[in-house]
């Protein structure tokens, strides 16, 4: 009965992946829809939940089943999408492979990765900070309250984030609950094949976008931010998980647009339902949702407004399932954010305008660049050299700006924050650039020259 | 120089920087599990022991290290290790930070340590798990 209830979510989440997006018979296509599994797997389990414990209540027997019925359902709609449609349509690239010893220097790469986030996790088998005070603690509390589980979320316990959404928290407790034991291996094994799915989607997003040949050197720059892959990774913080939703959709953005105007269109629901689930990760994910809309535009609006408007609502149709479960959260139990609540718009404005804040925010963002390291992707640029074409490439827009609008609503946060602005720069400047790190090395996937690009000029 | 050539250069650069960060990463969190080889997780330990004591949900005040400060009481609550301790062993309780409850969870450094802070803020001790983790109540 345990086996059926851990298989049942994890069935459902890879029937969920193969129906958003099939996957071609090719190793790096079914390493892609893999990676897009975790997050999905992961979002299901806690969305089905949180309906599950608002309309049936937390001992109600049946969930695995639902699970299981839903998987099955699931499954054979993906099956005759892909009997009726095919998989999905890739960009053509030159499908030459890395040479055997590149992708043995990049898989030691990934396994000595491996082996710190090991050590890691054995260090901190609870996580670390937030995983302790507010995700892990979370899903403790809801398994444990019964049918008081609203109490997780009640609004005096401020140090616990209560409004933060319970992605993370509910499927870490579906699991504990399936496997009818508290184990720490489950938010451990969550944060690991999260962390995994990250190297998946960008070293299988190159090998798809730009060919096989540039995927060893994706894979190496995505694992080797040292704070990525050993402390947060580890750390069981949710930022890892929002950092795969992140990746999922700049991933399938830049597959939208290397793909072509219309095949390309069927990555478009992969891009709205990764950036909903972002969403319901953390409050973080509702900026990304307003920055991917800017994507979306900057590299939809030269295909006119009628095409754009069928993106955005392609977009949207993958956004839709997840984004009634996070409407409901906010509207029946999260408090407001304490970004806001007490905030005079003045005072805030006034935070925005001061000097100091901007020289404090600059000072240590740049000593967050130079820990991530952004020098090894400024390197590979520079030996590398830049694609032909690649300042009119749409996919590169749609990233660059994506990106973009991200960055600048964290500074907005930072400026605005009624917290101590040097402390809340302390404890999450390694985080943020976190969720940003794999999208700048798919910048660079974009960006750079690959070895099968015509020869320079002259 | 040739794409190929230069792919290859970006890649060993890229790994030789990636096995440099990951190999002082490993050795870190080595010696983290070593430090915690040699015993300091049972604090978590006897903090666990006092969910017995306690009722099964409701709401606690606290005692720990850290104190109350000019930045006010929900700063305080997010900068407290010790409080964010007791809220993860003693869910589905809610710890909240202050003595202003029926109720007191202390985790302080030390037995003597923890006994005095109960005097200075006039809580009877009700349970001693040891090495400055207790529950108190308010005297009557």
């Amino acid at each position: 009965m345990t086996v059926v209830a851990l298989a049942a979510p994890i069935l459902l989440g890879l029937a969920l992946a193969a129906f958003l997006a099939p996957p071609a018979r090719r190793p790096a296509a079914v390493a892609l829809w893999l990676g897009l599994a975790v997050p999905v797997t992961l979002g299901a389990a806690s969305l089905l939940r949180f309906g599950w414990l608002l309309l049936a209540g937390p001992s109600a027997p049946g969930f695995a089943a639902l699970q299981l019925g839903a998987a099955v359902v699931v499954g054979g709609a993906a099956w005759a999408r892909r009997q009726r449609h095919g998989a999905m349509p890739l960009p053509v690239v030159p499908e030459t492979p890395a040479p055997r010893w590149q992708v043995a220097l990049a898989t030691t790469g990934a396994l000595t990765a491996l082996l710190a986030l090991a050590f890691s996790a054995a260090g901190h088998p609870h996580g670390r900070s937030d995983a302790v005070m507010i995700y892990n603690m979370r899903a403790r509390f809801v398994l444990r309250a019964g049918e008081h589980w609203r109490d997780a979320f009640s609004p005096i316990m401020t140090q616990s984030h209560p409004d933060y959404p319970p992605h993370l928290p509910l499927a870490i407790e579906s699991l504990w609950r399936a496997l009818g034991s508290e184990t720490i291996a489950v938010p451990i094994a969550v944060a690991l094949c999260s962390t995994a799915a990250i190297a998946a989607l960008v070293g299988a997003g190159a090998a798809l976008a730009r060919g096989p040949a540039l995927a060893p050197v994706a894979l190496a720059a995505v694992v080797g931010f040292d704070a990525f892959m050993t402390r947060m990774g580890a750390g069981q913080l949710a930022d890892v998980p929002l950092t795969t939703c992140f990746t999922a959709a700049f991933v399938a953005l830049g597959l939208r647009e290397r793909t072509g105007d219309d095949a390309g269109r069927a990555w478009l629901p992969v891009v709205g339902a990764a950036t909903a689930l972002a969403a319901w990760t953390k409050n973080e994910g509702l900026l990304f949702a307003v920055a991917v809309g800017a994507g979306l535009v900057a590299a939809g609006w030269r295909r006119g407004p009628r095409a754009l408007a069928a993106d955005v609502g392609l977009a949207l149709a993958g956004a839709l399932p997840v984004a009634v479960g996070l409407v409901t959260f906010k509207l029946l139990l999260a408090p407001d954010n304490d970004l806001f609540v007490g905030q005079a718009s003045g005072t805030m404005a006034a935070r925005a305008l001061s000097p100091s804040r901007w020289w404090t925010i600059a000072a240590w963002t740049t000593h967050g660049l130079i820990l991530m390291p952004i020098y090894v992707l400024a390197g590979w640029v520079a030996l590398s050299g830049v694609a032909p074409g690649a300042r009119k490439d749409p996919a590169l827009r749609a990233v660059v700006v994506t990106l973009a609008v991200v960055l600048a609503g964290y500074l907005a946060v930072f400026l605005i924050t009624p917290l101590p602005l040097a402390w809340q720069l302390e404890v999450s400047i390694s985080r943020l650039l976190l969720h940003v790190w794999p999208a700048f090395v798919w910048v660079c996937v974009l960006l750079v020259r690959g070895p099968h690009d015509p020869a320079e000029p002259g | 120089m040739n794409a190929p050539r230069r792919t290859t250069l970006a890649l060993v650069a890229v790994v030789a920087v990636l096995l440099h960060t990951q190999l002082l990463g490993a050795r870190q969190a080595w010696r983290t599990v070593r430090r915690i080889g040699k015993g300091e997780a049972p604090r978590a330990e006897r903090v666990r022991t006092l969910r017995a004591a306690l009722p099964p949900r409701g709401i606690v005040g606290s005692l720990t290290s850290l104190p109350l400060t000019a930045d006010g009481p929900h700063f305080d609550a997010l900068t407290d290790p010790e409080l964010h301790l007791l809220q993860y062993e003693l869910a589905p309780l809610i710890v909240l930070k202050g003595t202003d409850h029926e109720t007191v969870v202390v985790l302080l450094d030390g037995v003597a340590a923890a006994r005095s802070a109960c005097d200075a803020h006039r809580l009877e001790v009700v349970h001693d798990a040891g090495g400055g983790v207790l529950i108190a109540r308010r005297r009557r």
